[in-house]
């Protein structure tokens, strides 16, 4: 019976390819006449129009063999036992991580995932093939992390659809560079402060959307980021609209500037490094000659490696934060309150604390990435704000696995090391970017990591218990 | 008496759906209350919980009015509710299941109530680490039973415990809620369109009908009326 019906589609298959082959070069030739066919140029400052027929007729020719190819890949179930391989779905293949020798011994072994990597992270700046740029980047891909965690609080814990998160981001960075100028207060004063901040917004914004889900308030969220977007473009007297806020401070190193001239009072972290370093020569006897060469002299790399320190250590606290939360009732909470919130309800369970609690808590570890992100630019305007970052910080949340502390790593590292490596191809790495999140989609559907966790394993009593029963079982 | 409605009238919209209902529970009895499709027997016991609001009369549980409080502060009285359709957190293991139905409890006594669910429902410890989607019908309905213990209730609802659910589980399972009662002195409410197994457990019955309740009485008492014998039990002309 499955034979012949196998053999029934293998026969049919050509004609039913060659129609969807014809289908995708109509689509792409209507779609290619104004796209790629006609274009303009600019000539001694005017526009002319200039026409490309054999573009089209190229484009068409390898839409219609690249959709015939793919059609009759499908027909034959190339594509189906290509998505099981990749997905290690096979029935009878156990998972990499069950089979690998190195990850089975490894196990039990290290700490969290999360906290594994950020170790790991914590080594980068030592490692020889180091230099400013990686640093710098790998400072972006952690701010990213940051806002990935915080913001997998409000999606993917507690299922509320927050498409305008970017609004405590800015909430953050503004609180640090208006408090740093007026008040004079520094950078490690203003995180708390500027996190605070922060969360009052989320709540600010939890109240009235306490009502929606999904849909609506996915609106009204988007809604509110564009608002925060446009005081900050508007209120002139306060944010400086659209000319920014520039000059903000830099963090200290307890007390100790990290640039190249001391500000104020404060000495700089090479002077002292370099006093210690006397000092400690005077006690061991040694000659200034030969001190001279562990001499630091002023490097912008210091800086940047700080900064990248700072945010490493936001984040070992975010991730103890977050972990432990989700081991709580509260955390458990908002999980609950994401399948079923009526039956939240009839547990007692205060919905709207819940909801309130995760937009809150969400929100504050935004604007504590927003507070980094300020100290560490100089250099802030409404323009880094937009819903952009808004998606790209959703993306990252959807792409790791909605709820996931090691997924929101994973896709923060693709969604910035993938553009950012496509630099050279220029003009098609957006193309290459988009086609890779297309594919992810199609092969991992949940993100890179759907599985979910469960926050408590065996309960002390019924641990024996179950036991005994496998034990039986076996 | 540790429950009682007066007069209870709700509506949604402008649409009765409960005409002045008087119940009593007196604490460490079953009361079943039966009744047709539609009838409004989930109604009632939802305005028990405070959703929707009554629009006339009073709910007391242990003498204190819950008309206008909200669904999660009634349930904080010590009132547990096993809702319709079981709605267990299904992506959430056993275990977390359970956990968060002790959110409100002491928790003190968290492990001590977990070992006596998993002593009611000895299935439940053999999952308690496997997502609860992934139970069976029956399984879901005792985890949902399981949930609504481990907040320590006086008062048990139970909204159709068998819908669903293999015959055989659904004796198993009237014969737990059976066993709640009798040897640890639960009062229960249940709501059943399983007449005949619901009144072989419970001490009263009460019969609704159409938003009003027609017939009351000691559960023998009505499963012996020849009018219940028709219409519900199937056994009448």
């Amino acid at each position: 019976m499955k034979n012949s019906t196998q053999t029934a589609a293998k026969k049919l298959s050509l004609p039913h390819s060659l129609r969807l082959a014809v289908l995708a070069t109509l689509v792409a030739v209507v779609l290619g006449i104004p796209m790629v066919a006609l274009g303009t140029t600019d000539q001694n400052g005017s526009l002319i129009l200039v026409q490309r027929w054999p573009w089209l007729l190229w484009l068409a020719i390898v839409i219609f063999v690249g959709r015939l190819f793919t059609a009759e890949l499908a027909a034959h179930g190339v594509v189906d036992s290509l998505k099981t391989w990749l997905s290690s779905r096979h029935p009878n293949r156990p998972k990499f991580r069950d089979r690998n020798p190195a990850i089975l011994w490894l196990r039990g072994k290290l700490p969290e995932p999360t906290v594994t990597l950020l170790l790991l992270a914590f080594l980068l700046p030592m490692m020889p093939f180091t230099d400013r740029y990686s640093i710098d980047l790998a400072t972006t891909v952690l701010i990213y992390v940051m806002l990935g965690w915080g913001l997998n609080i409000v999606v993917g814990l507690a299922g509320l659809l927050d498409l305008g998160y970017v609004a405590f981001y800015a909430v953050g960075a503004y609180s640090y560079a208006i408090i740093s100028q007026t008040l004079g207060l520094g950078f490690w004063e203003t995180l708390p402060i500027a996190g605070l901040l922060a969360a009052l917004f989320g709540i600010l914004l939890g109240f009235p959307v306490l009502r929606l889900r999904g849909d609506y308030l996915a609106i009204v969220t988007l809604g509110f980021g564009e608002i925060i977007r446009i005081i900050l473009l508007n209120w002139q007297s306060l944010t400086n609209g659209s000319r920014g806020i520039g000059g903000i401070a830099r963090p200290e190193f307890f007390g100790l500037s990290m640039s190249q001239t001391a500000g104020g009072d404060s000495s700089t972290f090479v002077d002292w490094v370099n006093g210690n370093l006397t000092m400690i020569g005077q006690w061991f006897g040694g000659s200034e000659a030969g001190l001279e060469a562990y001499r630091l002299s002023y490097a912008p790399v210091h800086r940047i490696t700080f900064l990248y320190f700072v945010i490493l250590g936001l984040l070992f606290f975010t991730d103890f934060l977050v972990r432990r939360l989700r081991n709580l009732p509260i955390g458990r909470a908002w999980e609950a309150l994401r399948e079923d919130e009526i039956a939240c309800r009839a547990l007692g369970i205060n919905p709207t604390m819940v909801k309130l609690s995760a937009f809150a808590l969400g929100a504050g570890l935004g604007g504590l990435a927003g507070c980094f992100f300020a100290a560490r630019q100089g250099f802030i305007s409404p323009e880094s704000f937009t819903f952009m970052e808004s998606a790209t910080v959703l993306a990252i949340v959807v792409l790791g696995g909605m709820g996931s502390q090691i997924g929101v790593v994973v896709a923060a590292l693709f969604l910035v090391l993938v553009p950012e490596l496509g630099r050279a191809f220029a003009d098609y790495r957006m193309v290459g970017f988009g086609a890779a999140m297309v594919l992810i989609m199609v092969f991992r559907p949940e993100g890179f990591v759907g599985e979910r966790k469960p926050s408590l394993i065996l309960g002390l009593v019924g641990k024996a218990k179950s036991k005994a029963k496998t034990k039986g079982v076996q | 008496m540790i429950l009682s409605l007066q007069n209870v009238e709700t509506f949604y919209g402008n649409i009765q759906a409960l005409r002045g209902v008087s119940l009593e529970v007196n604490a460490g009895e079953i009361v079943a209350l039966i009744g047709a499709n539609g009838a409004g027997k989930s109604t009632l016991l939802m305005t028990i919980c405070g959703h929707p609001q009554p629009r006339r009369g009073s709910v007391k549980f242990k003498g204190k009015e819950l008309v206008g409080q909200t669904t999660y502060q009634i349930m904080r009285h010590g009132i547990a509710q096993v809702p319709e359709g079981r709605r267990i957190f299904p992506k959430m293991s056993v275990l977390e299941n359970l956990a968060i139905g002790a959110t409100l409890a002491d928790h003190k006594h968290y492990a001590k109530d977990l070992q006596e669910v998993f002593d009611i429902f000895p299935i439940l410890a053999k999952r308690q680490s496997q997502r609860a989607g992934t139970l069976s019908g029956g399984e879901q309905q005792m985890l949902a039973i399981g949930r609504a213990l481990m907040s320590r209730p006086e008062l048990l609802l139970l909204d159709e415990p068998s819908l669903g659910i293999a015959p055989l589980i659904i004796k198993q399972i009237f014969n737990t809620i059976k066993m709640l009662n009798r040897e640890r002195g639960m009062t229960i409410l249940l709501i059943e369109q399983n007449a005949l197994q619901a009144l072989k457990i419970a001490h009263r019955g009460y019969v609704l009908q159409q938003g009003e309740i027609v017939m009351t009485g000691a559960a023998d008492q009505i499963m012996s009326d020849p009018r219940v014998q028709a219409a519900y039990l199937g056994t009448g002309g």
